[in-house]
Parts: C-alpha cells; structure tokens; sequence
C-alpha cells in the first residue's frame, strides 16, 4: 500500500481539519474572544437612494451601554475615502470616492449610515434603533436600461453619468484597431450561412456561505493594529489598512481565523467594514468587534452575475463557428466596493466568453452601468457564470439550426490545440478538451439515451440531456492579475523544519474550507518521506506568513501548492546534500531517497539516518558543514507558472420535464473535470459536488429581489432560498487526465469555476426534453412557472394572460 | 431600564451549569458566550432556517436561536461537544471524517445533532429519507452527496452500537 | 435580529396558572408563547417586542391526542411531530392533519412548534390552519373568568379563522384544544402543499376531506386553501364541484377545480403568477381530492 512509503500524493488521505470540526472546536471568527471587546451594531440605509438630510445620533449615544456612535460626516474628516492604489485594478473603470459611511446620500437599501459601538451586542442594536435618519429620496434607478438613459439621475456626485465602465475586449488597444474588428466580424456575419443572434438575461445571484463576515480590531500605541478578520486575503487586507488608516505596514497585522466557514469570493474584496472597524479601534484607543447579521449579508453580500448578453454568431454548414459578436451590460450595483467595484467580475466574464472554443474572431464589448443597489461583489465562478450559460446555449441553438447532436457541434468548435491564445487574450495553456468531453460523452451513453428518450416520447413522457463545458481558472498568472487588480499572482509558502524533524507550512492565503490543511501537508509529507500528521500548516497571519494575494480562483492547486512543494524540495535537496556530506557519499542528491522517516541512498537503503536525526544535526550542530551551506532549514518559494493557466470541465445534465406544471426533475449529473495530478480525490471530488450543488442552487433556487422602489426583498433565508439536501442531485464525479506542464506536481487548480458549466448543463437538458415543442429558455433563472408560461405560449393560441404582469417586482 | 435577568440551571453536555442570563438572551448566544460552547454556530438572522444552531432539548433535535436561555431552566441540552462520549467518537463523527462530508465545517455541528437525534429513531433510513431530514440543515460546501454517505454508514454503525442516548 | 427587552418570563404549570397571567396583563404586554417557531421569528426581528412572556410548554394537560368515541381532542401544545406520527391520526378521515404536520418547515421545527400554536398564528400560507379547515374542528379557547375560575368557549374553526394572521381569539384567551369530529366511516381527508423548495412555505396548500356514498361518489366534501393573499379559507366553489364525482374520473375532478379557482381572488407575487397558481390549484386539488378519496375508500372497508 501506497501509506506504506509514506507516499501521500493521490491518496484519500482524511482530512486534518476533521477531527476537531467534528468535534465542535473549530475556531471560527466568532469564536475568537477579546477581553473588553466592544461590539458594533451597523445602521443601514432605509431607502434606495436619497440625500442624507440628517442623521441624528444624539438619542442614541444616551443609550444604555453604548460608547460612540458615529455617522458619515463624523468620520469623513478624519479617515481617506477609498478609492486608494492598493484596491484600485489598472482597468479602465470608474472608482466612486466613498467613505464606510454614507456621507452626503445613501444610494442603496443597506448602505451604512452610521454605526454605535456599545458593551453588547444586544444593547448596542437597542441604541441603533434610537438613530435618526432624515432621508430626501431621489429617483430609484434599478436597471441598466434606466441607468444608461441620457435623462438618468447620476448616482455618483463625483462621476458624470453611470457608466463605471466600458471596454472592448478584443481588436487591440485603440479606438481605430477596435473598429477594424469590429467591422471585419460584422463581415464575417455577412457572409455566413448560418447566423443566430439571441438575447440572454442572467438574474443577480450569487453564492453565499453559511458563516456571515466579521472584524475585529485592536490598536495598540506600540505594537500598532492588530486586525482578524474574515478574508480571503489577509496581506492584502494588511496592505489596504496600512495605506487608507496610515500605519505603517510593519504595524499592522491581520489574522484570518484558522477556520472559515465558506468564502466563494464574499471574503475577497475590502468593505466598508473592513475599514471602518479597524478605525474605529484605533479612534477609540479600545478593541472593537463587528459580527455581521445574515440580513446584513444579504443586503450587501453575495450580489453577482446579473448580465446581459445581446449575442450573434456566425457558423458554416457543417456548424463551425466563424464569428462571434457579444454586447454585454452588466448591472454594476453602487460600485462602491474596494478591490472589485461591481466591474472586475464582469470583466473576467467577458475577457473569457470564448470559454473552451475555438473562436478567434470575436467582437466583444461590456458596459457596466452603476445602479440603487450593492456593489456586484464576487462570487464563485467570478464573473463567467452567465457567459457560460451564454455560450453553452448558443452551442445547443446552433445544433438545432445545424440538426446537429449539441455534442458534436462542441466536439467541431473545441479548442483543440494547446496552447491556444483566444481573441480576447487569454492564455490556454493545457489539456485535452475533446478527450474529457469524449468521456464524458461515454459515460452518459448518448446513444442510449437518445434510444430511451424517444421510447419515452411515445408515452408522453419528456426525458432531456444537455451538456455545459467551462474553462476555469487555475490561479490567476501575475501578468494578468496586476493588470486586473494591482495584486501579483504567485504563489508562496515558507517551509519550517524543527529539530526534533516536525514541519510547519506557512501560507499567506486563508482558506475557507478548502483543505488546504491537508493537502499542502501529503505534498510536504510525501516530499519528506514522513508521516502527514508531521507537517502542521497554518494560515492565514500577515506576522508569520509570506506575501500572498489570497485565496482565490482555484490558487490554492495550482500556484500555492506549487511553492509549497518547491520550498520542500528546496530543502529536501538541502537535507539530502549535507547527508552526502556527512556520510562521504559520491552521489547527487537525486540519488538520495526520502521514505518512511529515513533518508538514505536509493541503492543503499541501509545507510540511513532518521530524518529527524538529520533535521536536528543541521538545526542544532552545524559543524563541519558542506562548504558554503548554511544552517538551518526553513525556505520560502514564491511559484509563479510560465504562463496563465486554466482547467477544462465538462458537465451532463439529465432531466425529466412535466409539461403540465413546467415541474421537473433532475435524474442524473455527470461531471468531468481535468484537474491534473489529484493530491486528494476526496477532497477534488467533495468541491466538484459543492459546486455544482451551487451552480444549481443560482439556476434554479436563488434571485435577489427588489421593488420599485428599491428595497430588496430577499434579505432571509426563507425568501433567499439556498440548495437544500432533497432538491439536489447527486453528482457524479469522474476525471479526463492531462498533467498540467507548468506546475511541479502536474495539478491544476480547481473549485473556483465549477458553478460555470452548471446552467447550460441544466438549461439545455430542459430544451432537449422539450423539443417537441420548441421551447427556448435564454433566461435565468429556471422557475416551473417560467417554463409553464414558455409552455403555455407555444401551444394555446386561445391563452389569456391575467392583467398583472410577473416583472412587476423585477427592476424596470 | 433594567434588563429582565433570569437564573438558568441547567445540564448541558452531562454538566450542570448555572449562569445569569438576561430573558432575551437567545439559547445560542448563551451556550457560546457564557458557557463558551462555541461549536454551535449561527447562520442566519431570526428566521432560523440554516440549522447551524441545532442542539438536542431533553434529547430533541431543535434550533437554539429560537429559543431564549431561560427556557432551558430545568433542563438538559447536548451540543456537538458532548455527543462523544470521552474520547471515544460518536459513529456520525467519525463518518464524517471517513467521508469527507464536510469542508468548511461551519454547518456540521448542527447537522451532527440533528442526525444522531434523527438515526436514533429511524436507525436504517434510505437516502430519500436522509435527505428529507436535512431539510433543516443548509450546507454551501459539499453538495450534500458525502453528508448522506455519512449518515448511511454511521446508521450501520449504530445498529451495532448499543444503547446510545443523546 | 435580537429581541428587544424582555422583563419577564414565567413557565406556568396549568392552564388556570397561565389564564391568570394573562389576564393580570392591563397593558397588552404579555405574550404567551407556544413552540416559538414563528412569534420567535418576530420577536428577533422586534416586529413584536413582549414585556413579558408566558412560556406555555410546561403545561402538561395541553399536551397529548386522546381519541374518544366520538373526536379527537388534541391537547394546543401537542408538538408537529407527534401529530405527524400519531396512529389516531394516521387513519382515513384525519389524514390531513397529519398530512400537514408531517412536512411543516423541518424536523427540528415539527420538534418543537405546536399545533395550537401554528392556528393562533394564522400565517397566510400555514399548512395546519389549513389543513384544520379542511376537518372541520371545534376550537376550545379559555381565559380567566370575571368570577376567578376558567371560562371556557368553543368556537368552530370556520368561525375561528377570521383573516390572515388574525384568528377570533381574544387576547386574554389560550387555545387549549382542538377537537375532530365526525364520523370516520366512508370519511377520509389529505393535504398537500407546492412551495419552491422541499416543505417551504407553500405558495399554495390544499387540504380536502370527502364524505363518500356507498357507491364512493362524493357525499359531502369540505375544501380549504391557504397561501392566497386573503390567506385561509374556505373553498365552497370546489367543494360544491366535488359533490357527485368520484376516483372513477379524475378528469372530472380537475375539471371542478379550474372553474372554481376563477372565482378565487389570486395574486401575482414574487413566488408565483396568478396563473401559475391556478394551474397549482387544479393540479394540486386533484392529487389531494383522489389521496383524500382513496383514504375514505379504504376506510369504508374497515
């Protein structure tokens, strides 16, 4: 057995974290004490948009308990707005000055407006319930279409209309290069057999986990700020603080808690919040904690996707695509959101709408248009869900055109040459699509289902079978993330050798569930030839970690654990070379053998010194070293790939449609995924089914609302319904290898872009079930209603609408 | 204004404990502030949907955020820390850790309690009926699919376990 | 998100003890809760902000189900689980009791909230109230009398549904029991609900029970709906369409309950159209009229 030889990598090791999540002794944000802590309670906009005449905080302040309560214009003096550099992309958007709280107006329900620190938190919601807020409204402006309209009330009093951001994403850098593409693709269309142009409408949805935000601050007059906090990304955290608080950065330290529960983006970006308790701390000279309220979440939390896409495409006869055209609008929300603005989701979608195709003639532009509501803020599937969604029904529409099987029109449009440059830029770098495709195409057995759904069809009864493919990010190349957000892309860790042979792993990053724990320690383990409970890894504190930009899109596999592995070899070859020395050997250090907690020469197994043995006499008694060796074992390595990378994942979605309610249900999803060399199959296997259950959940379960007037009305659990066990599939999980050539170990990166493939998947098994009577589904989300109403209107010439319409609610 | 307080008596985890609570402090808050129980977790406002809060009352199953501290007075309750008994595991922990049914862990505690209630009185559910109990339990995580092959094992184990109480 | 400040909190022993709280209770100040499942939901939300609370699950004699020759009586704090899991109610004529408890919220939640409970409340899209409706059931209410003792009153369940959220019981009062009457010979009822997700609140929740002849043609038949805005109530233009039909006909049976939803006032809201929900109604009263039937069959062979 392969545990045996302390050979870790491959195997389903279990999971480090369990033992003590199991046993209730996670160490959550909320669970982190603070003796004398203050708590906060936030006050937050009642209206969508209005002028602040006044904020009373006077009554308040009175209030039992509380200890300051502050409003906007009591801090806007005292503290910078963002935006600053460090949360500022090169990207060419719009960045609205904003403080964390609403000073002037307030431009959506759920903005802060004033917070009261008190000794509790129950005491200190009893106070802000005693603030007073004179609000003067103002026009609600709730769409892209009612933002982008020349008479449009301008939101931002620093900006001179709404649009935060407009881009081409193909055809170069000037406006003249732009228009030649522009042209030439409109040529192509011209000219082309076969031309589809659809409209595409994707709801404001996003992926929010179980564990809300928090903060927690303390300063200190010598040691500085100390800061925990829920992030992904706790150096950049550090560096944000450093530059809008002016600290310097050596006196700021923050701390994400060792366990999060869930991130998927929501801990990304730099929040009001995470300005504002940290101030609040060092203006009152005492620690200051904020714990967010599920409703708070909602409000502010989790707002992505939420796209337009007017779409052409131009094909031959045999169904290859020749052109592409996409207009996208996205539905930006306030913007006021450091690091991502609402447009850098967006932007990833556009920049990779060819997904997995071969389409080198794109016209693609993307408008963001600032709105009454929150901030888009990132969400797993960063910005390219409904561009997924987009493409992978244009690939089925274009099979029905063709009379084409939807696979054989992806099999002819898949990129299959690697790499591959698409026409907006981003690098392919590896892999085999069409074979993991072809795979999956196998053990779905379309042709068996074909078979079956027309058995079936002859009953009455409507089986449907559609497949969505994704490329995902695999961490995100520097190249490309400094353009897109100011921040490097490698990866990095410091290994930590004791003498007594334990190994410590210090990442930068902050996992959220993501096993990290685990799998960094069998890489480290199998390097060392010793035994995974061995390697301890911590995360997640600036004050003993090296810089990393956090943990996002899928960083964890490809970049991060790809320093993690080099710094242990870096040290394993060290060990290796000293052991040489000590025992006279003429041999290279890829002749030494670590295994089973020896090291010893391949050829000489009994030769051998304990690995802690051989830790300790370089630790502790470094004499005689080899010549220009030094003592000591601890190696940083910061692990930055050649080139961009991306993972390819293909997705089957089988359903059963009841046409009489427009109900159905999901028989059977199929997943399959190139990831690489797996460190722990359970571990890729438990992400793959997390997000596709979240891929589902956005589709068919979750929308945030508002009314006319702006005030959102999803801000439950009960009115924001979330996947649960009975509603969901299981899903199968199966693998298409190809080592990735950039990385150590082969792995890719993957988690961030399951969610992707999802809505295609889904939404094209509901046509393909419903091809008798030609239903089209370009909408999400996926509602029985909707599909009854597409039903409805397809068959009874004789139907009549009830006066009140559906989109009353939706925005206008 | 005085804060309504209330002396709480109660057996939590095989302890008897008593504290001073204010009436509106809800149970959750309670367990994790005072008793520093903190392996309940909260996930949602006040409609208390998510589960995470979960605990057993007098052996039952129900979510401690919606109920005040002081109507513990009286009573016994089990969080996630007592289900072990000593070091030994309780057979759903340790098929959760067999099965990789959890990855940020924030929900496990509430599904752990809800399902050691739940397995007690039906001690060989199908998958359909599993999935029916987690109703009350939101996770984000996994997708469901390990949670109910942890449940499926841990309800064999059970049945060779005897006598177990909450 | 937290409650406001609670003064007081007082777990009586008996209903004369609790009757008495109450009624001291000059202010309006003084909430009596049940399981809590949905006042704590308002009282977190500080919708409702109660001095003082009468914590009603010490109470022993509102607890329990006891059948006699001629009803059901089931105690007002008698949990949804053992409403769900009781054999008393499993038969033929009360099926929709059971049938509503046994998918309210979730399991912790039928641990824990009560019959009694869920009928005070009312809530526009609540399955209990609903499925009460349907049985027929007498309402026992009691309070403190002027004179000391108990005063007690029985109101039918049509006479104590008033409107959404709203119920006849006089604030002073506690429901104390619900009683099914009736006979059960050739009688058998059910209940379901659509909601978006797995025993959600419904969008809509119908709950029938049939009377049937000896031929199993429908002799009597009594319809309630919920989830409309008006909330609860009685669906006598379905009913009146059920008389005569049988399981024989299905058809016949929808065709009833899509002339009848004309008549219903339907709203379009975020959860569904108008016309989805007439499409729910027929759908769903079809399924719940044939359970309901098939129960009063099998009864009748008893």
């Amino acid at each position: 057995m392969r545990n045996e030889k302390f050979a870790w990598i491959g195997e389903k090791v279990l999971r480090k974290e369990d033992v003590r999540l199991t046993s209730g002794r996670g160490q959550y944000f909320a669970d982190i004490q603070l003796p004398g802590v203050l708590h906060c309670y936030i006050v937050r906009s009642a209206r969508a948009h209005a002028r602040l005449v006044s904020v009373d905080t006077s009554t308040a302040k009175a209030s039992a308990g509380v200890v300051a309560v502050f409003s906007g214009e009591d801090i806007k003096d005292h503290l910078d707005p963002l935006p600053h550099p460090i949360v500022v992309p090169n990207l060419p958007g719009k960045f609205p000055r904003h403080w964390p709280l609403a000073v002037g107006k307030v431009k959506f329900h759920g903005e802060p407006v004033a917070v009261v620190v008190a000794t509790d938190r129950y005491l200190a919601e009893d106070a802000g319930e005693l603030v007073e807020v004179v609000y003067e409204d103002l026009p609600y402006v709730g769409s892209p279409e009612a933002s982008s309209r020349p008479d449009a009330t301008v939101i931002h009093d620093d900006l001179d209309n709404n649009e935060i951001f407009s881009m081409s994403f193909t055809g170069g850098f000037t406006e003249d290069s732009v228009k030649t593409n522009v042209d030439e693709i409109q040529a192509i269309i011209n000219s082309a057999p076969i031309v589809i142009n659809r409209k595409f409408k994707t709801h404001r949805v996003g992926v929010t986990p179980l564990e809300t935000r928090g903060v927690m601050a303390k300063w200190d007059r010598d040691d500085g700020l100390t800061c925990w906090a829920t992030t992904q990304r706790p150096h950049i955290d550090r560096l944000a603080l450093a530059e809008v608080l002016k600290i310097p950065t050596h006196q700021v330290r923050v701390i994400a808690p060792r366990d999060q529960g869930g991130g998927f983006g929501t801990k990304a970006p730099f929040y009001r919040e995470s300005i504002l308790i940290p101030w609040l701390a060092k203006t009152l000279g005492r620690p200051v904690r904020w714990l967010e309220s599920r409703e708070e979440g909602l409000m502010v939390v989790g707002q992505e996707r939420d796209q337009r896409h007017e779409m052409t495409i131009a094909a031959n006869k045999d169904g290859k695509v020749l052109a592409m055209r996409a207009r996208v609008v996205a539905d930006n929300g306030d913007g006021c959101m450091g690091v991502y603005w609402g447009f850098v989701m967006p932007v990833l979608g556009a920049a990779t709408l060819p997904s997995g195709y071969y389409l080198p003639k794109c016209d693609i532009q993307l408008r963001s248009y600032v709105t009454n509501k929150p901030s888009l803020s990132p969400s797993r599937s960063f910005g390219s869900y409904p561009g997924r969604f987009v493409i992978e029904r244009l690939m089925d529409i274009l099979a029905k055109e063709i009379g084409k099987e939807p696979a054989e029109i992806r099999r002819i449009n898949f990129v299959s040459s690697l790499p591959h440059v698409t026409a907006t830029g981003c690098h392919l770098d590896s892999g085999d699509y069409l074979k993991a495709f072809n795979s999956l195409v196998d053990t779905v057995d379309l042709k068996g289902f074909r078979e079956k759904q027309a058995a079936l069809r002859k009953q009455g009864r409507y089986i449907g079978l559609g497949f969505g493919t994704g490329v995902e990010i695999s961490g995100i190349a520097s190249d490309v993330f400094v353009q897109l957000e100011n921040q490097p892309g490698y990866g990095s860790a410091t290994i930590r050798i004791d003498a007594r042979g334990g190994v410590q792993v210090l990442e930068g990053d902050a996992p959220q569930g993501t096993s990290h724990e685990t799998t960094f320690a069998q890489v480290v383990a199998e390097n060392f030839g010793i035994d995974v409970a061995d390697v301890v890894v911590q995360t997640g504190d600036t004050a003993n970690t090296p810089f990393g930009s956090g943990s996002l899109g899928a960083r964890g596999g490809s970049y991060t654990v790809s320093a993690v592995h080099n710094a242990s070899r870096s040290l394993r070859d060290k060990m290796a070379r000293v052991f040489i020395h000590d025992r006279k050997l003429d041999l290279h250090v890829g002749d030494i053998q670590f295994e089973r907690g020896f090291v010893f020469p391949a050829l000489d197994p009994n030769n051998r010194v304990a690995f802690a043995e051989l830790a300790d006499r370089i630790i502790m008694k470094p004499v005689n070293m080899p010549p220009g060796e030094e003592a000591g074992l601890e190696a940083t390595n910061y692990f930055e790939a050649a080139k961009p990378m991306f993972y390819f994942g293909a997705h089957a979605c089988m359903v059963e449609v009841f046409p009489k309610t427009g109900e159905f249900k999901i028989t059977r999803y199929v997943t399959c995924e190139d990831a690489g060399t797996v460190i722990n199959p359970l571990v890729v296997e438990g992400q793959i089914q997390g997000g596709v259950v979240q891929g589902l959940s956005n589709a068919m379960f979750e929308e945030f609302l508002f009314d006319e007037h702006g005030q959102q009305l999803t801000t439950t659990l009960e009115s924001y319904r979330l996947a649960i066990a009975p509603d969901v599939p299981h899903v199968e999980v199966t693998h298409s290898f190809t080592p990735c050539p950039h990385t150590p170990l082969g792995s890719r990166g993957i988690g961030e872009g399951i969610p992707g493939p999802v809505p295609g998947a889904l939404t094209n098994a509901l046509c393909d079930a419903l091809a008798p009577f030609d239903i089209e589904i370009n909408e999400l989300p996926i509602r029985s209603d909707k599909l009854w109403q597409l039903l409805r209107a397809k068959e009874a010439t004789a139907f009549q609408t009830v006066g009140s319409k559906q989109s009353d609610l939706q925005n206008a | 204004m005085t804060d309504g307080t209330q002396v709480i008596r109660a057996i939590v985890n095989g302890q008897a404990v008593e504290a001073i609570a204010p009436i509106r402090m809800l149970l959750v808050d309670f367990l994790r502030e005072r008793l520093q129980l903190t392996g309940t977790h909260v996930g949602c406002t006040f409609e208390g949907v998510c589960g995470a809060c979960t605990v057993r009352l007098d052996g039952e199953a129900v979510k401690s955020c919606m109920l005040l501290a002081a109507q513990i007075d009286g009573r016994q309750v089990t969080t996630v820390e007592g289900l072990a008994r000593g070091e030994e595991p309780h057979p759903l922990q340790k098929a959760f850790r067999d099965a990789h049914a959890l990855q940020c862990g924030y929900c496990t505690p509430g599904i752990l309690m809800n399902m050691s209630e739940f397995l007690e009185r039906n001690p060989a559910p199908s998958e359909s009926e599993i999935r029916s109990a987690l109703v009350g339990n939101i996770c984000r995580c996994t997708g469901y699919s390990h949670i109910v092959e942890a449940v499926k094992d841990a309800a064999t184990n059970m049945k060779v376990v005897e006598g177990r109480a909450a | 998100m937290f409650p406001a400040k609670i003064d007081s909190l007082s777990r009586p022993k008996t209903v004369a003890e609790a009757a008495a709280l109450i009624a001291s209770d000059e202010e309006g100040n003084v909430l009596p809760i049940a399981g809590g499942m949905s006042l704590m939901q308002a009282i977190k939300a500080r919708v409702v902000r109660p001095g003082a609370i009468v914590d009603l699950n010490d109470i022993g004699e509102l607890k329990g189900i006891k059948e006699t020759a001629s009803s059901v009586w089931i105690g007002a704090m008698t949990r949804y689980v053992e409403v769900a899991t009781s054999d008393v109610l499993k038969s033929g004529a009360f099926g929709a009791l059971s049938d509503a408890a046994s998918h309210v919220g979730d399991r912790q939640v039928r641990n824990r909230g009560t019959i009694g409970g869920s009928l005070c409340w009312n809530y526009v899209a609540a399955c209990v109230p609903v499925a009460t409706l349907a049985l027929g059931a007498e309402i026992e209410l009691v309070s403190k009398g002027a004179s000391g003792g108990d005063e007690t009153r029985v109101v039918s369940i049509d006479d104590f549904i008033v409107g959404p959220m709203e119920t006849s019981r006089r604030p002073q009062e506690i429901l104390r029991s619900v009683a099914l009457t009736g006979p059960r010979k050739h009688v058998g009822s059910a209940y379901r609900k659509w909601g978006h997700v797995t025993d959600s609140l419904p969008v809509v929740g119908i709950g029938v029970r049939v009377v049937l002849n000896d031929d199993r043609t429908c002799k009597a038949a009594r319809v309630a709906i919920g989830g409309l805005s008006r909330g609860s109530q009685r669906f006598y233009e379905a009913e009146k369409r059920l008389l005569g039909t049988s399981s024989n006909d299905p058809a016949a049976i929808s065709d009833g309950f899509r002339a009848a939803a004309k008549t219903l006032e339907i709203q379009s809201d975020t959860l569904a159209s108008a016309d989805y929900r007439k499409v729910l109604i027929e759908e769903l009263g079809t399924s719940v009229v044939l359970s309901a039937m098939a129960r009063a069959e099998e009864a009748a062979v008893r």
